[in-house]
């Protein structure tokens, strides 16, 4: 569970998020949605550490995170980035890229980093993937297409067991098909992991389709908060009446 | 001849595995070289000069070069002082520091004894090949696997819950510790340390890296081994000119030439892939 209290931040003059406050329970996959300069990087960013809160508090399961170091966060919490190319290290091999993130929590020392009792549970898993990657295990992954390494990418953030997962407009980069293919894929890891989710999107019909809550940030501030059943019967359509509505009655 | 060259290309080889390091795996042009090659020489010649037995010499050397690569990694890193002043502030403060050392401009260490009790060209293939496959064998551990993503991808190694900072740290001791090893062969080979002879070096394992995965760039030879390799040639071309009849100090020229050159080709054939795509 991540809970974000009274969350202020401020880039010189120009204040963000005043008093921004969110609880997200364990099952939540939330999607974001919000226009450019609404928030939601800088969110994810605060939570991930990458950014420091002027003031205010936030806790993943009960542990006061707020002043973390990005990569003590890290252990606890995974990221996905928009560039495909920042999920992986492009010359190792895809088996040495998952082998090195799956010993996340047990550190680093001087064994082996290729375990070879766990290739055929990469395998499977890779299989699971549908890109045909479990026969590619000693390809390099500077080698894969944008789509694939984006999915190992995926794999790879939640391999290690976190508490949180934060997709920062993961699909963005891709092209429409491969779009729906690593959403799929995403969809699928999460219902096996079964581990809170925020993901930022741009696509109003992503936001919909996945998940079972929907917020819109504007101005950083929480303007919708939409969950479950409520969430289910939600329509594009109605999705943009309410993001126009709400834009203009911020700027009027 | 043919047997010098090889003998000062595997001296030199450990230089270009130290280079390698920085200026390959963890995208740190390290200009510290320059220094730490000479400290591992001065260290040593006071040492045996003092009655340490080689081989204590030698180690201590190593240890030697660790530390300079780490104050180096400490300045960058804690006080923010970027990778190339880094370098250029530890390795002037090490000339003075080895003059310090030595207390003067050089050392001769003709009437003692050195490591080389059989014959040079079969000791200095020995420790090349062992501190290959140990470079070989680390760079497969996790720990080494995580110095290989520090250069490749800096912000995979804080998705991994890594200290970026304390990785750069390791690589520029390991680093520096190689090349201060070839300063303590190299000392001990010529039984003679010069305050002046590190001038350049930077520029001779950059060469070295360079020729050496330009040339070698087949799939049976790792990547150390291509270094190394190119330790030699470049030795080879070297021996090469000077037969020629070329100064001696002309050479600097010619090497930085040819780094121009390759780098130069590299560029032009990546240009052309990018434009076939």
């Amino acid at each position: 569970m991540l809970t974000l209290k009274n969350i202020c931040k401020s880039f010189y003059e120009k204040k963000l998020f005043t008093n921004l406050n969110l609880t997200v329970s364990k099952n939540d996959f939330i999607t974001i949605i919000g226009s450019n300069g609404a928030g939601k990087s800088t969110l994810l960013n605060l939570i991930s550490g990458k950014l420091q809160v002027d003031s205010g508090e936030i806790r993943l399961n009960d542990d006061d995170i707020t002043y973390l170091k990005p990569y003590k966060k890290a252990k606890r919490l995974s990221r996905v980035f928009q560039n495909p190319l920042i999920g992986t290290s492009p010359s190792l091999t895809i088996i040495e890229n998952l082998s090195i993130v799956s010993t996340k929590l047990q550190g680093y020392g001087l064994r082996f980093a290729v375990n070879k009792s766990k290739i055929d549970d990469f395998k499977s898993l890779l299989k699971k993937l549908k890109l045909g990657l479990e026969n590619e295990l000693n390809t390099k992954v500077g080698l894969l297409s944008g789509g694939q390494k984006q999915a190992l990418s995926l794999l790879m953030a939640t391999l290690a067991e976190p508490e949180l997962l934060l997709l920062d407009e993961h699909t963005a980069a891709l092209d429409p098909e491969t779009s729906v293919t690593i959403l799929k894929i995403t969809d699928q890891l999460i219902k096996e992991k079964n581990i809170p989710v925020l993901m930022v999107t741009h696509n109003l019909q992503d936001a919909i389709q996945y998940g079972n809550r929907l917020l819109m940030l504007d101005k950083g501030k929480i303007v919708l908060d939409i969950k479950e059943k409520e969430k289910k019967n939600l329509k594009t359509e109605d999705l943009l009446l309410l993001f126009s509505q709400k834009s203009i009655s911020l700027i009027s | 001849m043919l047997i010098s060259v090889i003998e000062q290309g595997l001296i030199f080889g450990l230089l270009a595995l130290g280079v390698y390091i920085t200026y390959r795996i963890l995208d740190f042009p390290d200009l510290t070289v320059d220094g730490s090659i000479v400290l591992g020489a001065s260290v040593t010649a006071v040492l045996i000069t003092s009655g340490y037995h080689p081989m204590m010499a030698t180690v201590l050397a190593v240890l030697s070069g660790a530390i300079a690569g780490f104050v180096t990694g400490l300045l960058h890193v804690k006080l923010k002082i970027s990778h190339l002043l880094s370098g250029i502030l530890v390795m002037i403060s090490l000339y003075s520091k080895n003059l310090r050392i030595m207390n003067s401009p050089n050392i001769q260490f003709f009437q003692y004894d050195t490591i080389f009790i059989i014959p040079k060209w079969i000791l200095l293939g020995l420790v090349v090949v062992v501190v290959k496959l140990l470079l070989d064998i680390f760079f497969k551990t996790k720990i080494g696997m995580v110095l290989r993503i520090t250069g490749d991808n800096p912000q995979l190694i804080t998705s991994l819950g890594v200290d970026i900072g304390k990785m750069k740290i390791i690589g520029l001791m390991l680093s520096n510790a190689l090349v201060a090893l070839s300063g303590a062969l190299l000392a001990q080979y010529q039984r003679f340390s010069d305050i002046n002879s590190g001038t350049g070096t930077i520029v001779i394992g950059l060469a070295s890296v360079i020729i050496g995965q330009s040339l070698f760039k087949i799939r049976l030879i790792t990547n150390t081994t291509a270094v190394i390799l190119g330790a030699t040639v470049y030795k080879l071309i070297q021996a090469y000119t000077l037969k020629l009849g070329l100064l001696a100090n002309d050479f600097k020229l010619i090497t930085a030439s040819l780094i121009v050159l390759i780098l130069g080709i590299h560029h032009l054939k990546s240009q052309r892939t990018d434009a076939l795509c």
